[in-house]
C-alpha cells in the first residue's frame, strides 16, 4: 500500500500525545485524584468501591471507569486486601507523587510571584 | 469515447498529484520562513545568523520529513533558500546551507525509521521514538552544518547548535502535545452526554 500523508499525520499526532511527561487528566479524574490525596494526607486508605460511590455528581459506573483510566495512566496503583481479596485499595504511584509535587511547586511559585 | 475519458481522468489525476506536491512544498517553505523570522525576532535566543539557543524551525525539519518525505525535503530547501539569501556571501553557500538543512533531517529520519521499524505510515511510532528522532535530526543537522562552517573558515558552534535545535524541537512538540490533549478533553466532554443518554 502506498504511504498516506493523512495516516502519517494521525499516527504522528498520537505519538506526540504519547510523548513522555505527566499524563493529561480530565476534570473527573482530577477530582477523584484530589479526593484520594485528601484521604492519603489524613492517613486513611481508600477503597475502589468506597470511592466510586462518593464522587459527587458522577455515577458509580463513570467513577469506576475513571479509576481504571487513572490506573492505566499509572497515576494510581491497586492493591488487594490480604484478608479479603475482593477489596482493592487505591495507592499513589511515584508519578502521582510527582504530579502533586509539581502542583505544590506551582502554588508556591505563584504565591511568591504575587507577594 | 470511454478510452478518451479514461485518458482525460488519468491526466487530471496526474495534474492534481503534481498540484498537491507543489502545495506541500510551498506550505513547508512558508512554515519554515515564518518560524525562522519569529525565532530571529526574539533577540534573547539569538547567537549568530545561523545559530540560536532555541531554534523553533528545527521542528519543521523533523515533522515535514516524517509527514511528506521528498516534497517535505524540497519545501525545506526552498524555505531555507529564502532565509539564507540575505546571509550567504557566496553562491556555493547559498546552495550548500539549504541543501544541508534539508537533506540531513531526511537521512536522520530515514535511518531512525529503518532501525525502529515504525511502519510505512508511522503506525508503530511512539512518543519516546519521536524524541529520539528529534535528537538524531538535531545532531546530524548541527554536525553537517559545523563541518561545512569549519571547512569554510567560519565560526563553529556545534554544541550550541545541537542544543538549540533539540530544545526548539522539544518546545514545539510539547506545545503540540498540550494542544492535542486540550482538544481531546473538549472532545470527551462533547461525547460524554451522548454516551450517558445512549446507555
Amino acid at each position: 500500500m502506498k504511504s498516506n500523508a493523512y495516516l502519517r499525520f494521525l499516527h504522528l499526532s498520537q505519538a506526540i500525545q504519547d510523548l513522555p511527561g505527566l499524563p493529561a487528566l480530565d476534570a473527573t479524574e482530577e477530582r477523584i485524584l484530589n479526593m484520594c490525596a485528601d484521604a492519603w494526607h489524613q492517613g486513611g486508605r481508600v477503597t475502589v468501591t468506597g470511592l466510586a460511590k462518593i464522587v459527587p455528581d458522577v455515577s458509580e459506573r463513570t467513577s469506576y471507569r475513571r479509576i481504571k483510566d487513572l490506573h492505566s495512566k499509572d497515576m494510581i496503583a491497586l492493591k488487594s486486601d490480604p484478608d479479603d481479596k475482593r477489596v482493592k485499595y487505591i495507592e499513589p504511584t511515584s508519578l502521582c507523587e510527582k504530579y502533586f509535587e509539581s502542583l505544590d511547586r506551582f502554588f508556591v511559585d505563584a504565591s511568591q510571584a504575587k507577594s | 469515447m470511454r478510452a478518451y475519458m479514461q485518458e482525460k481522468n488519468g491526466a487530471w489525476n496526474q495534474w492534481s498529484e503534481i498540484f498537491s506536491t507543489v502545495k506541500v512544498i510551498f506550505l513547508v517553505a512558508v512554515v519554515w520562513i515564518f518560524l525562522y523570522y519569529l525565532n530571529q525576532s526574539i533577540g534573547f535566543f539569538y547567537l549568530n545568523d545561523y545559530v540560536s539557543w532555541i531554534f523553533f524551525p528545527a521542528t519543521v525539519r523533523l515533522l515535514s520529513v516524517l509527514l511528506f518525505g521528498g516534497p517535505g525535503v524540497a519545501g525545506l530547501f526552498l524555505g531555507c533558500l529564502v532565509t539564507t539569501i540575505p546571509l550567504a556571501e557566496t553562491k556555493v553557500a547559498l546552495l550548500m546551507i539549504p541543501a544541508i538543512s534539508s537533506i540531513s533531517p531526511y537521512i536522520a529520519v530515514w535511518v531512525c525509521l529503518k532501525l525502529m521499524r515504525t511502519g510505512r505510515n508511522l503506525q508503530n511510532l511512539t512518543g519516546a521514538q519521536l524524541l529520539i528522532m528529534a535528537f538524531a535530526t538535531a545532531s546530524l543537522s548541527s554536525l553537517a552544518h559545523s563541518i561545512y562552517f569549519y571547512y569554510n573558515g567560519e565560526p563553529v558552534f556545534l554544541w550550541r547548535m545541537l542544543i538549540g535545535d533539540f530544545i526548539g524541537s522539544l518546545f514545539i512538540l510539547y506545545m503540540a502535545k498540550a494542544l492535542l490533549n486540550r482538544y481531546s478533553r473538549t472532545r470527551r466532554k462533547l461525547v460524554h452526554p451522548c454516551q450517558k443518554g445512549s446507555s
